[in-house]
């Protein structure tokens, strides 16, 4: 060849170059919603992650001798009620009491303060299961053990509400993004092998895919879950729903992987790709299977919300997470006990639901605003 | 071989009775029948031909990129002749040794420069992804051979044009990134199928002369495909006529725009306007352009003798018995028409 020897680049002028996620990314900052709902996604996955901490009380601890069942939010007083003047936040010990007339158990506001200290030593934890620590942001310290602080009440066997939640984020928003990330491989893997292979493995799959989708959802959840036993250990059963919500979700993205793929391979870039001598497999990974990329992206974010409320919809009933493991759906079943009557005595039982929605709501907006930013007709 | 002037060692692809057929459900498809063909090096051979009448399967042939099934190679041998100068069937390599040829060896650009490269690539990682396939050459350095072909294909500023991706360029740039692409191996033969149908004429123009001043410089061979005999009169040393998968003319370029012996090339030749000599007069009735009547016939069932028979206006009863032979009428000019002779005698007389 005539050419000189390669000059090596003296300086990388990367930001010349204008990748589809250099576009994507800047289409997306100019997106408030969007930010913002990516925004507060990591403040929940931050809580989540420090739960733990954030929480006063340890995931399933409760008094025995004591037992405050349904226990009302204690709202924390600023305000000293005998001089006015600011103190330490605290708040009033409540004694319970049966009514005779209702035969409820009435909670009722004691005089005596139970003082909030921040960075209280309490139950131990694992942050991310090795990290060990027992500080918590704030608590009433284990001097008074009957004083507790319930920011949304308690549930029915008396454990803090506000920690439980707080420990089902870490169940909810995991096995929602372990189970897209688990049926997204699939879905890709059999879309891949159906396109290559095509002919028998092709036709096996797409039925599958159909067998799959025609069976209402339900059923074939509660049906897999029947398949393992019911007393299996706690995490096992975490995992067992993931599997399962994973095995139902693959078949939408295998239709589309494989429609994509067929059509990208009659594409000139892969003739001219095999044409300069790559393998079937260069071809495959590097120049057929980067094309899903956007797609993949996109209906990532927007089935994560899906996978999420369907996580809730099975403990819901009972299936799901298993004691001492909570999610926001199973917190949510617990409104159930007593008909809607007690929806109307205990409110607060319904929070977890709040903040299903409001997950759901962010991964909408960051959904909406990825999908946005990928299309190039809503370029600006 | 039945080029008789030709010295077999400078040979660099002779490709011989090549029959590739396409299994479909409604019968066999002949689309390439027996084609023989060579091309010397440093040598530039047009094959030209209409829409469906095997010129681009006969290049995928050579690339071994036929799709199998439905495709297959059914006969023939295409010989080539590597760095080693040892011909060597292409039909009976393994897939490993040819893609070692793909790229490296033979290589090949496509008609469309708008969908042939990879859109989430950057043009760099294009050139530098053939670098590495063949040369044992890091990333690095095989980006420098990507920023040096640039260079080398004339595209400006090719140190920043080597990151930009193919959505930021034109076609006539892009084309010009996948004639980098296919020569920054140093191919023996180039296959160029099309090259330059999409691009307006300016840029073709612009195409064809960086081709040629490639092939100067780094002497390669060039299958040119077309079916624009302008560009046909511009590039090429010989040219190949295909009509119906076989081919129905090869002879060197100025004898077959001069002298076409088969009815096809002479329909062929006078579908181009001449402004020079069909200029229109004033006052008189516009001259018509003469065309080809009829189609491509339908290679599920091709006529039994001559392909070109039914649409030919020099047509004799003789002529849809049998295939007619490739006849050499002189000079390494052959014609696959029974009819040549006369054609000659004609043109001897208006000359006389």
């Amino acid at each position: 060849m005539t050419t000189a020897t390669p000059t090596p680049q003296s300086n990388n002028r990367r930001s010349l170059g204008q990748s589809q996620f250099s576009v994507a990314w800047q289409q997306l900052r100019k997106n408030r919603l969007a930010q913002t709902g990516g925004v507060l996604l990591i403040l929940i996955y931050l809580m989540a992650l420090f739960a733990p901490f954030l929480a006063p009380d340890g995931l399933s601890n409760y008094s025995t001798s004591n037992i405050t069942r349904f226990h009302p939010p204690t709202p924390v007083h600023v305000r000293d009620p005998a001089t006015g003047a600011f103190t330490r936040p605290f708040v009033n010990k409540y004694t319970q009491q049966l009514n005779m007339d209702t035969f409820v158990n009435e909670y009722k506001p004691t005089a005596e303060q139970c003082p909030i200290y921040f960075g209280v030593r309490g139950a131990e934890y694992k942050i991310l299961g090795f990290i060990p620590g027992n500080l918590h942001l704030f608590g009433t310290g284990q001097e008074k053990p009957d004083c507790n602080v319930f920011l949304m009440g308690g549930e029915a066997l008396g454990r803090d509400l506000f920690t439980r939640t707080l420990y089902a984020s870490q169940i909810s928003l995991t096995i929602g993004v372990g189970a897209v990330l688990a049926s997204t491989i699939i879905g890709l893997f059999m879309g891949a092998m159906a396109a290559f292979f095509g002919g028998f493995v092709d036709t096996v799959i797409m039925r599958l895919v159909e067998v799959i989708s025609a069976i209402p959802y339900l059923f074939l959840l509660l049906l897999l879950r029947s398949v393992f036993p019911q007393d299996i250990n706690p995490i096992l059963a975490l995992y067992v729903i993931l599997g399962i919500l994973a095995f139902i979700g693959w078949g939408g993205l295998a239709r589309v992987t494989r429609g994509q793929l067929l059509s990208v391979r009659e594409q000139d870039f892969v003739s001219a790709a095999r044409a300069l001598g790559a393998s079937d497999n260069r071809v495959m990974w590097r120049h057929m299977l980067p094309t899903m990329t956007t797609y993949i992206i996109v209906t990532l974010s927007l089935s994560i919300p899906g996978f999420i409320l369907l996580e809730s919809g099975l403990s819901f009933l009972g299936i799901g997470a298993v004691e001492p493991y909570v999610s926001w759906g199973s917190l949510l079943a617990q409104a159930q006990d007593g008909g809607l009557s007690s929806l109307n005595s205990r409110p607060w039982v319904l929070i977890p639901g709040f903040f299903i929605v409001f997950t759901v709501g962010c991964f909408q907006l960051l959904g909406d605003g990825l999908r946005d930013a990928f299309d190039p007709r809503k370029r600006q | 071989m039945t080029d008789h002037t030709t010295n077999q060692a400078e040979v660099l692809l002779a490709v011989n009775g090549l029959k590739t057929y396409f299994n479909t459900d409604d019968g066999v498809v002949k689309s390439v029948d027996g084609v023989t063909f060579h091309i010397k090096k440093g040598e530039t051979l047009a094959v030209v031909g209409e829409s469906g009448s095997g010129k681009s399967v006969t290049s995928l042939s050579v690339m071994r990129l036929i799709p199998m099934p439905p495709g297959e190679i059914a006969g023939g041998e295409i010989l080539f002749s590597g760095t080693d100068g040892k011909p060597r069937d292409i039909v009976n390599l393994s897939e490993a040794e040819m893609r070692k040829i793909r790229g490296n060896d033979i290589a090949m650009i496509f008609q469309e420069p708008m969908t042939s490269l990879n859109p989430v690539y950057t043009v760099g990682d294009q050139i530098a992804e053939a670098v590495m396939l063949h040369q044992d050459k890091n990333r690095k350095d095989a980006m420098g051979v990507a920023t040096d072909m640039l260079r080398f294909v004339g595209i400006p500023a090719p140190e920043k044009r080597v990151n930009e991706y193919p959505h930021q360029m034109s076609g006539g740039m892009r084309q010009r990134v996948m004639i980098a692409m296919a020569l920054s191996c140093n191919p023996a033969l180039l296959i160029a199928d099309e090259p330059t149908t999409a691009l307006d004429v300016t840029i073709q123009a612009q195409i064809l002369d960086l081709m040629r001043k490639l092939q100067k410089d780094i002497g390669m061979s060039i299958l040119f495909i077309t079916h624009n005999l302008g560009v046909v009169a511009e590039m090429a040393d010989r040219v190949v006529v295909m009509y119906g998968g076989r081919v129905v003319e090869e002879g060197d370029v100025i004898e077959i725009f001069k002298a076409p012996r088969h009815p096809y090339t002479m329909g062929l030749l006078n579908s181009i306007p001449r402004p020079g000599i069909d200029a229109h007069i004033p006052g008189t009735p516009r001259k018509r352009l003469e065309a080809i009547p009829g189609n491509v016939p339908n290679p599920l069932n091709l006529p039994p003798g001559c392909a070109f028979e039914p649409r030919c206006k020099f047509a004799i009863p003789d002529c849809s018995k049998a295939v007619p032979e490739l006849q050499d009428t002189g000079g390494g000019h052959m014609a696959r028409c029974i009819r040549w002779q006369e054609f000659e005698k004609a043109d001897q007389e208006v000359t006389a």
